[in-house]
């Protein structure tokens, strides 16, 4: 009976220090107001760079903006595959968490998105005597507003992972696509 | 609660990832143009045995386009060489039963190419001496019978690649029905 009594209590003292040591953590992530990112993903699987900064005001609500570059080469075979490509980003946004737990939650996210880029559409074109058609690119500034949904969970209190995806849509001359999808795969500092 | 977040996060995830894939008609981009009698048979007054019964196809690489006054390139627009459009030759085996005759190796090709599979594709050749894409081919007719010959009215270019445009030209068959089958006898 003693013997069962003291494993009960030795169970008992370690779950409570599990629960402390879980609020300890939980207020050392809320202590840190600042975030940054990497999106990992973008970086190895399509040489894009994008990075993101995100102030937490409290446990549920957070904003940020992220800034991604394409590149010049970015994936060309891209711009034959579809009708537009982007060359930089810069995208405000705004987060909620839906869940209570603070090292891992999910979140849904609005976001806006500053886009410019080349888009690309066939015209009919004249050689003087005879018309053919051809691809002809050109320029394009837009802006797109979307939501998004996203899982996040800290590492050591201070590291964090954060996977997101989200659709927008251009607010205004919609020709160069209809919707833009978004996925992350980002990896976090919190200080 | 979890559940119910982690079962619409799901959700959602799955219906974004399919709405991240392109729309197909973006893949590559296309052209289409109306243009009459571009293939043609050439018929006989009366077919018999060992009768060859001809299909023959030959356009130029400036074709008018509808709402334009100048001709439209559609060898500089496609970059292709070939043009091919479908035909099949069918027999009567019944009332309102036409069985597919299988004639892939034993036509005749005058001008051009041609693949079988289920039907039979014929593919014009474009010739840069004359610009004009060309096809000449004649079917034997080795059975007595009621026959039609199906023929499709459109033409698409091959050996074409996504950074060029595609021009898929609609023609007429003067010999045809609305269906697109000529029909004959032979004796």
């Amino acid at each position: 009976m003693k013997k069962h009594l003291f494993l009960f209590l030795v169970l008992f003292a370690q779950v409570l220090l599990a629960q402390n040591q879980s609020v300890k953590n939980d207020s050392l992530i809320l202590s840190n107001k600042n975030e940054i990112r990497l999106d990992i993903g973008k970086l190895l699987f399509s040489s894009r760079l994008k990075v993101a900064y995100e102030r937490f005001l409290n446990k549920d609500f957070s904003y940020g903006i992220s800034c991604m570059y394409f590149g010049e080469n970015y994936n060309d075979n891209i711009f034959y595959n579809s009708n537009f490509k982007k060359r930089y980003e810069i995208e405000p946004f705004v987060r909620y968490s839906i869940s209570k737990n603070v090292q891992r939650f999910f979140y849904v996210e609005s976001f806006s998105s500053i886009c410019n880029g080349n888009y690309k559409e066939i015209k009919r074109l004249s050689d003087g005597e005879y018309a053919f058609y051809d691809w002809t690119k050109s320029n394009f500034t837009n802006v797109a507003v979307g939501f998004a949904i996203g899982y996040k969970f800290y590492l050591k209190k201070q590291f964090c992972m954060d996977f997101n995806f989200g659709l927008s849509s251009f607010v205004y001359n919609k020709k160069e696509t209809e919707s833009l999808p978004k996925f992350g795969i980002n990896l976090g500092y919190r200080f | 609660m979890k559940t119910i977040y982690k079962s619409i996060f799901g959700i959602l995830s799955i219906a974004l990832f399919l709405n991240c894939s392109e729309p197909d008609d973006i893949y590559m981009g296309s052209k289409d143009i109306k243009a009459s009698n571009l293939i043609h048979i050439e018929t006989l007054p009366s077919y018999k045995l060992n009768d060859l019964i001809y299909i023959n196809s030959s356009f130029s690489r400036y074709l008018p386009e509808e709402g334009y006054d100048d001709l439209l390139d559609i060898y500089k627009t496609t970059k292709s060489n070939e043009y091919s459009f479908e035909f099949l030759l069918e027999k009567k085996s019944a009332y309102d039963t036409w069985t597919p005759i299988n004639i892939g190796n034993k036509i005749v090709v005058n001008i051009g190419k041609l693949y079988s599979s289920n039907a039979s594709i014929g593919v014009c050749l474009f010739n840069p001496e004359t610009n004009r894409y060309e096809f000449r081919a004649g079917i034997p007719l080795l059975e007595t019978g009621e026959f039609r010959l199906r023929i499709s009215s459109n033409l698409y270019p091959l050996d074409t690649n996504s950074s060029y445009i595609s021009v898929y030209i609609y023609t007429t068959i003067s010999q045809v029905d609305n269906q697109g089958n000529y029909y004959f006898t032979v004796n």
